[in-house]
């Protein structure tokens, strides 16, 4: 089963859309904010890059608002851009659709308001918001709620593979003809433990007068955003990205063989630190290794990402100047065309591992052949025949 | 919707308040008694006293041992995990050269119970194993050998449905040649409290679509279905404990903690895992309601069943195991197998008196059935609605 991706929408510490996201990627990487954390000994402030949910009131009502929290709006919001992308914000373009939503933190990444409230014997009223607010699925709901979605309603929430999961039953869904399209998407909340324990590595290192590492890691911020595309399932039609053709979760696969081939690859930049050796044996030679973590930050579900980039630099037939200088050390695969901006593909293949000795992939292809028939059409429409 | 072909069950582990394993707990189904009692691990630290069905320590086997600091949520997956597949008598050595996916519906599995110890306290823990250690999903990866792709789904109530579902499309796809299904949750105290923030903890024993409904009681437990191929069915001589034939699963894209009053996303649920089926509503036995005993559920339920099934006979077991959220739907679906295999249906125990607001009402006694198709469904927040079809194994 094949699955196009005919839509984007991806809100982070990068900014809001397809236009803000690629300009990240071109240019220089997002100087990110402060943000203060409890911690032992005091407030600590550390570097992050934060999602602004702003824009959501050109989609959403405020009245409607009022009841979503952070979480949920980032999520409500890289949903309508998606649809917008794909020019389905009118439901008639879309048909039936399921909505996907894979988050590693879930809906409590930080806030244990609710688990604190249940701990303090002097309140147990509460508040029902933050009680519903603290479900998991609060924000696929919320979307269906605000799109008027009826369609099968879904998340899953396992830490660092929750995104190639969720792809896996988008994909299902469209093979089942459940669904005319999916809203698939990888949200996650500024995880303030992630950034003090980030933070704390980074410190040890600096005081132990660790130079800066050769692919920049060490500069990494965590991040949050999500990151929504819309699926169809007919990949013989010339719109869209490009097309999901096979992915892989399970447990790590050892050996060379344990990626497809592809013309590209991409990964969350601390996965290639922690996995050097093992990814130089399973690249293979004359093919491109780059991330965009660096655009919007540390965070489980960054694969989501990943997917949008790769479907930008083939729909766009461009290798992103940030993303070119992930050379391995020793491993002269990355050559000379690494310098080169253009990209040909014909297919980006994103990997990850993961805790627990977990591994995942997806492969993306590009729609050249029926860009060719495209092509072919509209020449045949000019000249009369 | 496509037609899929039966999936097979080729075994079934359940552990819930009425018993430890499938065998005691399809007894005591039928024994017309139960014992709600406000929960002993939280009771003290919240004032609440709110009846709940808990699952008593003797019923679980000694992991902790093996796995310092495991929530009890992954303990319950386990223990059922492992019952489905003794009784299935595939040996896991065969695991190595076949495709095994892990399908797992939870709430406090999710990231819900991963409060643990906080930053300010000591043992420090990492975020990563904080989140890995709270996940019964990413715990049985390894601890039975999965090989293949696993999904940890926090839909809410219908969280453990949509696991068997999906499940079966993994088989149905060629995806997986085997797949442990189902769902696992235990009792918490931000869920015990949050029922109580939206007031639908009932102050006594439930009872589902009676007149005098309180509301409901909460539960937990686990049930694990191992779903296979037939052609692994057929090359391994497995049995087959019943079939997954049809899933469906709507939004009602209305309100967060109510259902849809017209239950139109319901009934189409309903549609959905009849068409993906082949079957058509006549050819069902009975249902297995959700009958959560609140206001809403029960008059969503009970006009829907009556409009689609009017002929057929309907129930619900909260009564006896309550609420167990993300592990409602496997443990009421291996009921559901249970009952086709018995060609009977419990009593709702709680109902008692007819809601003349009601258009139908469920069994009020154990009732016989003749039959080899039943329904399973779920409701949830978020407005999920997830509906199975299940076939017995003398499926015709």
């Amino acid at each position: 089963m094949k699955a196009v991706v005919r839509g984007i929408g991806a809100v982070g510490g990068f900014g809001c859309g397809v236009r803000e996201l690629r300009k990240a990627l071109s240019g220089t990487r997002p100087a990110g904010s402060r943000v203060d954390i409890d911690a032992p000994g005091g407030v600590v402030r550390v570097p992050g890059l934060l999602a602004d949910t702003g824009p959501l009131s050109d989609f959403v009502p405020l009245r409607a608002l009022r009841r979503m929290d952070h979480h949920t709006r980032t999520a409500v919001l890289a949903g309508f851009l998606a649809l917008q992308d794909a020019d389905m914000l009118s439901k008639q373009g879309r048909g039936r659709m399921g909505i996907v939503v894979a988050t590693g933190f879930g809906a409590t990444c930080n806030n244990f308001d609710f688990q604190k409230l249940s701990h303090d014997d002097s309140d147990f009223i509460g508040s029902p918001m933050v009680f519903i607010n603290s479900v998991h699925n609060a924000a696929a709901a919320y979307i269906a709620m605000a799109l008027k979605e009826n369609g099968p309603n879904h998340t899953v929430s396992q830490y660092d593979m929750s995104f190639t999961s969720a792809l896996i039953t988008a994909i299902l869904w469209l093979r089942e003809n459940r669904v005319d399209t999916v809203l698939v998407g990888g949200l996650d909340d500024f995880s303030h433990a992630g950034a003090f324990d980030l933070h704390g590595r980074n410190l040890e290192l600096k005081n132990r007068g660790s130079g800066p590492s050769r692919d920049g890691s060490q500069d990494l911020m965590v991040g949050e955003g999500a990151c929504f595309l819309v699926l169809s399932g007919h990949p013989g039609e010339p719109d869209g990205y490009g097309y999901i053709d096979g992915l892989h979760l399970g447990k790590r696969l050892p050996g060379p063989d344990g990626l497809p081939h592809a013309q590209a690859y991409i990964a969350p930049r601390d996965c290639i630190e922690k996995n050097r050796d093992l990814i130089n044996d399973m690249i293979p030679s004359n093919t491109r290794l780059g991330s965009c973590t660096h655009i919007v930050g540390l965070m489980p579900v960054g694969e989501a990402f990943d997917l949008a980039v790769s479907a930008l630099c083939l729909k766009h037939r461009n290798w992103y100047p940030s993303m070119i200088d992930l050379g391995i050390p020793g491993n002269p695969k990355p050559n000379d065309i690494s310098h080169s901006n253009e990209f040909a593909g014909p297919s980006i293949c994103c990997f990850k591992f993961g805790t627990q000795e977990t591994f995942s992939w997806f492969r993306i292809q590009n729609n050249t052949g029926c860009e060719a028939k495209r092509v072919s059409t509209l020449q045949a429409e000019q000249t009369g025949r | 919707m496509k037609t899929i072909s039966p999936v097979a069950v080729a075994g079934v582990g359940c552990i819930c308040s009425l018993g430890p394993d499938l065998a005691t707990t399809a007894i005591n189904l039928f024994k017309d008694t139960r014992n709600p009692t406000v929960p002993e691990r939280f009771s003290g630290a919240t004032g609440l006293a709110f009846p709940c069905f808990e699952v008593p320590d003797d019923y679980l086997q000694d992991l902790s041992q093996r796995h310092p600091g495991t929530a009890k949520t992954y303990q319950l997956a386990c223990q059922a995990s492992r019952e489905a597949m003794h009784h299935s008598t595939l040996d896991p050595k065969a695991f190595s050269g076949l495709r095994v996916g892990l399908c797992l519906g939870t709430n406090v599995g999710g990231s819900l119970g991963n409060l643990g110890p906080s930053r300010n306290e000591t043992p420090y823990v990492r975020p990563e194993d904080r989140f890995t250690q709270s996940n019964p999903t990413i715990r049985l990866v390894d601890e039975l050998g999965i090989n293949g792709p696993f999904q940890t789904i926090v839909n809410a109530c219908s969280a453990g449905n949509d696991a068997l579902g999906i499940g079966a499309g993994w088989i149905d796809s060629g995806l997986c040649d085997l797949v442990l299904a189902g769902g696992a949750d235990e009792l918490y105290l931000s869920t015990y409290v949050g029922f109580k923030t939206l007031f639908i903890n009932a102050e006594e024993p439930c009872r589902p679509f009676d007149l005098n409904r309180g509301g409901l009681n909460l539960g937990e437990g686990a049930a694990m279905f191992l779903l296979v191929s037939k052609r692994i069915q057929e090359a391994f001589g497995l049995p087959v404990r019943g079939y997954v034939l049809g899933y469906g699963a709507t939004a009602d894209a209305y309100h967060f903690t109510y259902p849809r009053e017209d239950g139109l996303q319901l009934e189409q649920a309903i549609k959905d895992a009849l068409a993906q089926s082949g079957r058509i509503p006549k050819d069902v036995a009975f249902i297995c309601a959700h009958g959560t005993g609140t206001q809403g559920n029960d008059l969503v339920e009970s006009n829907t069943l009556h409009k689609i099934f009017p002929k057929s006979p309907f129930f619900s077991s909260k009564g006896y195991t309550g609420h167990t959220l993300g592990a409602a739907g496997p443990i009421e679906a291996a009921l559901t197998l249970t009952c086709l295999e018995q060609q009977r249906i419990p009593k709702t125990i709680g109902f008692t008196t007819f809601d003349p607001d009601l258009p139908a009402a469920p069994t009020n006694e154990n009732m016989a059935i003749k039959g080899q198709i039943a329904v399973s469904q779920t409701l949830a927040f978020g407005g999920s609605n997830s509906v199975l079809i299940l076939g017995g194994k003398d499926l015709p």
